[in-house]
């Protein structure tokens, strides 16, 4: 066969469709991505660009107390903020996939505070956790706690304030996901069920759950990796404080980038994030074909 | 279809060629860019300076950039890196030794020594030092101000106190006094639940607390911390009191978003810089003026500080450039800014002496009181390293104001970590 010319090939147009897309990603994506990593091996204030080899990376695991406090913060936002926001948006998508009256404005009702900017979201939380007036406290002094937490002045209580605060998201778009799911989930199987005699709990454990876990690891995966990336609340509502509580990991990053014109070490900082990212997302792919079910797969 | 694409081109076209032209009363004229930031009153101040400096200069055009205050900084990096700064800007002295250091600003050393129209004893000698960077000189200082006491003077009389304005110039405005009017201006409700608050301060105020009983943080050329020393520790020991002894001063949970301010009069004394006045002016529920920081066993020293305005060292039009930063700080300048504006201490003595100046005709009315910060206000050691330690100072400061910490421990972990952070190769 004569060889096509290779405009004439269709491999060519498609890549010639996506290329606007590729462009953009070696060059916004992949170029920045590389420029990193080797300013992370450099000493760079925006003024002077100095070679500095493993220096930044030595620095942060052996002299930077404050690396350990910001990963530590985030790690442990992390281990309670992912488990309870799973958890709550299944449980709403559950709640919301019932067959009742009104279910439209119900679902509207549920996925509105996921519209709310990230801004304005914090700064309604900054009054809801206000020691002296705020709507959390006086609830609690009315239920008779007659010393409530002062929560976000409080260096032990500004964590679980955040974990609590990151429940306003369980509406969003991790619900829909469990919604859509939940409604892929053939009739067929619960009616046997139902022959069988299964009650709704054991119906829950044994087709739900094991239905739905593609979508959990999804947004497992997904949810991590947001959570290791918490910034905007804290940079807005109590700057890292009080004493450092609350510096989350990506939010000293920024500080050592944008306020101390760090950049190598900024860099480097984010690389170290990049590295924990993958490797919790491959222990992740790893471990999920234990307990993940794909329909139609053969075990 | 085709004609309306064809006037969509045309229109594009036309908007190109007209952007790309000079603009009319541009030509002939020298444009230098400038570039501040502040809020829409301090908008109003620059805007005016400009126009009085281009009515006397028609040969130069002054494009004036104001930039958010919480950006200002990014931006002006950035440009600074990238090569496209404003030929002069305005520049915090927090900030200034830290670009000085990296060679951003053009000295305006010979630009002094062939003008006779400058003269550096004009102006009070603090405000000449703190525009200076090893030896050389770079930025005359603009919105000088102190940290002063802001006080409610209503709240003073109803509580049957005597002013401290009138303390102070009998010379008894202590840190006695202070703490009397503290305890007797703070108000709680029935239920035990504050209402009033004698007195606010903040982590700055550690500067003077620690000056006035005879310690430092920093030694004064800024490269050693010294806070771990007896007068220091018991100034701070006197700070974590004001809240947890004498409970005079909120505390960060009874302070969170901004339940006390000095305009809802639930404050009856304010620490805070000179640049606040004229936000205070619009208060019309009560009388209000304002009153150095009281003396304490070591004496009255407040902190006093300004911004400088540079010179971006690749300028095209250093001459031009030179002309706006003179005016901006020379007589007629400091009148409109000072007298008129009333704004900032002025950086000039024969201006800080004008009647126009001392009386006015809105509060404050102690305008001496400005005038005397150049006898008692100290500046604040600020190196290029300033912006490494200030985290862990901040840091320990709140966990000691929270009760967290005694003041001497906090002091000796402050000492021993910033002495760490200042020992090492910046990175």
């Amino acid at each position: 066969m004569r060889r096509l010319r290779f405009w004439h090939r269709p491999a060519f147009w498609g890549f010639v469709f996506i290329a606007p897309w590729i462009v953009g990603y070696l060059c916004f994506t992949v170029g920045p991505m590389m420029g990193s990593l080797l300013l992370s091996f450099c000493q760079y204030d925006l003024a002077n660009l100095k070679f500095a080899g493993l220096s930044n990376y030595e620095r942060l695991f052996t002299n930077d107390p404050l690396f350990w406090k910001s990963l530590w913060n985030t790690a442990t936002y992390t281990l309670f903020a992912v488990p309870l926001g799973l958890t709550g948006s299944l449980m709403l998508a559950v709640f919301l996939n019932q067959k009742v009256r009104g279910l439209a404005l119900y679902r509207t009702l549920y996925y509105i505070p996921s519209l709310v900017p990230a801004v304005a979201t914090a700064l309604l939380w900054n009054y809801v956790f206000n020691a002296n007036f705020g709507i959390l406290n006086n609830s609690l002094r009315s239920a008779g706690m007659s010393n409530p937490p002062q929560w976000l002045q409080d260096p032990n209580w500004a964590l679980p304030a955040f974990v609590i605060m990151s429940l306003w998201g369980i509406g969003g778009g991790r619900m829909i996901i469990f919604l859509a799911g939940l409604q892929g989930i053939p009739d067929s199987y619960y009616e046997a069920a139902d022959i069988d005699g299964a009650g709704p709990l054991s119906k829950f454990r044994h087709i739900t759950l094991p239905m739905l876990t593609p979508m959990i690891f999804f947004n497992m995966v997904l949810g991590i990796i947001g959570s290791f990336q918490v910034f905007t609340a804290a940079y807005i509502m109590t700057g890292g404080g009080p004493a450092n509580a609350t510096l989350f990991y990506v939010l000293y990053l920024f500080r050592q980038a944008f306020e101390e014109f760090r950049m190598g070490y900024a860099s480097a900082m984010a690389w170290v994030l990049f590295v924990i990212l993958l490797v919790c997302t491959g222990i992740q792919f790893w471990q999920a074909k234990k307990w993940v079910y794909y329909e139609g797969e053969v075990k | 279809m085709k004609w309306v694409l064809g006037i969509l081109f045309a229109a594009a076209v036309a908007m190109l060629v007209w952007r790309s032209m000079p603009e009319p009363e541009a030509v002939g004229k020298t444009t230098i860019r400038y570039m501040a930031w502040g809020n829409p009153e301090q908008l109003a101040a620059e805007m005016e300076l400009v126009a009085e400096f281009e009515r006397r200069n028609p040969h130069i055009r002054v494009k004036l950039t104001l930039v958010p205050g919480s950006a200002y900084y990014q931006k002006l990096q950035i440009m600074l890196a990238s090569g496209t700064a404003p030929d002069v800007f305005r520049c915090d002295r927090y900030q200034f030794p830290a670009y000085a250091h990296r060679g951003y600003f053009m000295p305006l050393t010979e630009f002094i020594a062939n003008d006779p129209e400058f003269r550096t004893e004009d102006y009070f000698e603090n405000t000449i030092r703190e525009g200076s960077y090893n030896g050389q000189f770079y930025g005359p200082n603009v919105l000088f101000g102190s940290r002063v006491i802001y006080y409610n003077k209503t709240a003073f009389e109803e509580a049957g106190l005597e002013d401290p304005y009138v303390q102070y110039k009998r010379g008894e405005w202590t840190l006695e006094q202070f703490l009397e009017a503290s305890e007797k201006l703070t108000k709680f409700d029935e239920r035990g639940v504050p209402t009033h608050f004698g007195v606010v301060i903040n982590v700055l105020d550690a500067w003077t607390f620690i000056w006035g009983f005879g310690g430092d943080i920093l030694t004064p050329d800024g490269s050693r911390c010294v806070v771990d020393s007896p007068q220091a520790v018991e100034a701070l020991q006197f700070m974590q009191d004001l809240i947890h002894k004498y409970h005079v001063t909120p505390s960060a949970a009874e302070g969170a978003m901004n339940a006390f301010t000095f305009e809802s009069g639930r404050v009856a004394m304010l620490f805070n810089w000179a640049g606040q006045a004229p936000i205070y002016r619009t208060i019309r529920d009560f009388q209000w003026d304002v009153v150095p920081v009281p003396a304490c066993r070591a004496g009255r020293i407040s902190m006093i500080k300004g911004n400088q305005l540079l010179m971006y060292y690749r300028t095209e039009h250093p001459r031009e450039a030179w002309e706006f930063m003179k005016f901006y700080v020379s007589r007629d300048g400091e009148k409109i800014l000072c007298t008129r504006l009333r704004r900032g201490m002025p950086t000039r003595k024969d201006v800080a002496s004008m009647p126009e100046y001392l009386q006015s005709t809105q509060p404050p009315f102690h305008n001496d009181v400005w005038v005397d910060q150049y006898k008692f206000g100290r500046e604040l050691p600020i190196t290029d390293r300033w912006a490494h330690w200030q985290r862990e100072w901040n840091t320990r400061f709140e966990l000691m104001m929270l009760g967290r910490e005694s003041a001497a421990d906090m002091a000796r972990t402050a000492q021993a970590n910033i002495n760490a952070t200042l020992a090492e190769e910046p990175f």
